[in-house]
């Protein structure tokens, strides 16, 4: 469903990402680990649009996206979360998921003026929507809430399903487990498994290794920029190029 | 007990609105037909020119308050307004001197303010890609572009000696002309300007400006059209603030280039931060209480800027959400320490 094809990114002369090319089926989890400064981060941005590639294609259902707005590849059906969250802290919960729905939203500026009444059920349906989407995410209790009032956990949470308001059909998570206790871990993996089962495809950051090999289909690994493996979880954390990059050499294995 | 703590908060709004109706309509009457108070047109003057900049200061907030956009140029769009609507409707100048036609002001103002729509899309071409202080100096500039425009070409504006016996409105034979009816005139204007805002502002346009203020990035991830919007935000803007210019026009009868120096897009700003910008009441506030007390500290005019200045500190310093923020705050605690009463 989506395809990365040899996609690199230069800054000056630090090739971030080289070469890298992997593909994600439909309805998968798909893992991306790899060591700080490995190159997660950057190619998730190159998939969502935040960062232009120097060269390589990002092909969601055979259209070429690559170097197109974020707004434009959210309206395509990619939407995503951040490592350092980006909410828009002076909003409420409900808000901040109707601001979501945006790609999908017709009546302009005029039909705004005139409170036309295709522009109220639009705003009606829109409004209904985002309070599903919270009930799905669990954060219900905490709807007319401003997003900035929220513990670490929850605005995690709601960045989540800020994300899945614009229906995509890729959901991208950078880093969802960061900062969260055990328990509001788990909740955060069943809540993946449920977004699946609705048909979405995931494609998941993680430094977590225990949550990264229980919730993924397969894994790719990254380091300094390229691939270093890929398969799933077993395969991976069996894989000797894997164990030394994460644990440094041979004098350990 | 729910209950009757509502019943409580809707008789304080019924208050509320009973001192807003006896405020905006019983005085203002009484103060024209000589009831109780003399009969003072200059008051009801003031009155009219707290109206005129509720409606600009209203325009900037949503460049300023919504989309967090600065300007400080807006005296560019209340110029053009002004000079728009004077040389559309004025028998001797624009229009009327070389083809001999004129235009009808209630029109006029609508073109006027169209026209300083269109000069605000023009700027915000360029201003979309600064920010902060580099788009403040954008804005400025524009402003002063504007100010040398109408005072360097005396053959069309007259210079610095201005404009003069610029019409009446004239609203279906009735004609504005004393202070009273131009008064009621504008309070229907902001009255619809004030439904436009909230329309604007609760639905999805508002949402994006809000969202394109807060996180841009994660706007952008949303689906929202950064430029877009802050385009619209600008046009808008434009055009509350080109209304406002050109009532103004008509309501003096007479605009000059220094009705329109940097000092006016100043006032805007002290205006809109000191009453409490991304509200509805917070511009009106600001507008009522800085165009009062200029007038009650005329002796110090020269100090304008400086107590202008004074006010923005005290402001961004201790009043972030301005006046009406304050007064906000008030209200909650005074609610809470009520409730905690009826607990107990």
């Amino acid at each position: 469903m989506l395809t990365v094809e040899n996609l690199t990114v230069r800054f000056g002369g630090l090739v971030a990402v080289n070469n890298l090319s992997f593909t994600i089926n439909k309805g998968e989890i798909f893992g991306l680990i790899g060591p700080n400064g490995a190159g997660k981060t950057t190619c998730f941005n190159m998939i969502s649009g935040a960062l232009v590639p120097t060269s390589g294609k990002v092909i969601l259902n055979e259209k070429e996206i690559q170097g197109r707005p974020m707004f434009q590849i959210n309206g395509e059906g990619i939407a995503r979360t951040y490592q350092n969250i980006n909410l828009f802290k002076e909003m409420t919960v409900l808000e901040n998921v109707m601001v979501g729905q945006q790609s999908h939203m017709k009546s302009g500026l005029l039909a705004a003026i005139l409170r036309t009444s295709s522009q109220r059920k639009e705003e009606m349906a829109v409004m209904e929507k985002a309070q599903e989407i919270i009930e799905f995410v669990g954060l219900r209790h905490r709807l007319a809430d401003d997003a900035c009032n929220l513990s670490y956990g929850e605005q995690r949470l709601l960045e989540i399903a800020r994300a899945l308001a614009s229906d995509p059909v890729l959901l991208l998570l950078d880093e969802p487990a960061a900062g969260m206790n055990p328990s509001e871990k788990m909740e955060l993996k069943d809540l993946v498994l449920r977004i699946r089962s609705k048909g979405v495809t995931v494609l998941v950051v993680e430094h977590d290794m225990k949550f990264v090999m229980n919730l993924t289909d397969r894994i790719c690994v990254l380091n300094y920029g390229e691939e270093l493996a890929m398969g799933t979880p077993t395969e991976v954390q069996n894989n000797p190029a894997v164990v030394e990059a994460y644990l440094g050499g041979e004098n350990i294995g | 007990m729910q209950k009757k703590l509502k019943g409580k908060t809707s008789a304080l709004n019924k208050a509320a609105i009973a001192v807003g109706v006896f405020l905006l309509l019983v005085i203002p009457a009484m103060l024209n037909f000589g009831i109780v108070f003399s009969a003072n047109s200059y008051l009801i003057f003031l009155m009219c020119i707290i109206m005129i900049y509720a409606i600009a200061t209203s325009g900037l907030d949503l460049l300023f308050g919504y989309t967090g956009q600065i300007s400080l140029g807006h005296a560019g769009f209340y110029c053009i307004g002004a000079y728009a609507s004077a040389l559309l409707s004025h028998p001797s100048y624009g229009l009327g001197k070389w083809l001999g036609i004129t235009i009808s002001p209630i029109i006029s103002i609508f073109l006027a303010a169209l026209l300083a729509m269109g000069f605000g899309i023009l700027l915000s071409l360029p201003a979309t890609k600064l920010v902060q202080h580099f788009l403040s100096l954008l804005t400025i500039a524009f402003a002063q572009l504007v100010y040398l425009a109408v005072s360097s070409f005396p053959e069309v504006t007259n210079g610095f000696l201005g404009i003069a016996t610029i019409p009446y409105i004239n609203l279906f034979g009735i004609e504005l002309d004393n202070n009273y009816k131009f008064y009621m005139f504008l309070l229907v204007v902001v009255v619809l300007v004030l439904v436009v805002k909230t329309n604007i502002v609760k639905s999805r346009v508002g949402r994006c400006f809000i969202a394109v203020r807060e996180n841009q990035l994660a706007a952008n991830g949303c689906g929202v059209d950064i430029r877009k919007y802050k385009i619209t935000a600008f046009a808008l803007s434009a055009f509350f603030t080109g209304i406002s210019g050109a009532l103004y026009a008509h309501l003096v009868t007479f605009i000059s280039p220094e009705s329109f120096m940097y000092a006016q897009s100043v006032i805007f700003l002290t205006m809109l931060v000191f009453g409490g910008n991304g509200n509805l009441l917070g511009p009106i506030l600001g507008a009522a209480i800085i165009t009062s007390s200029q007038e009650m500290l005329q002796a110090f005019r020269d100090y304008q800027m400086l107590i202008y200045g004074g006010l923005m500190l005290v402001s961004i310093l201790f009043l972030p959400k301005g006046l009406y923020g304050l007064l906000r705050q008030m209200l909650q605690f005074a609610k809470d320490g009520r409730e905690k009463h009826v607990d107990s």
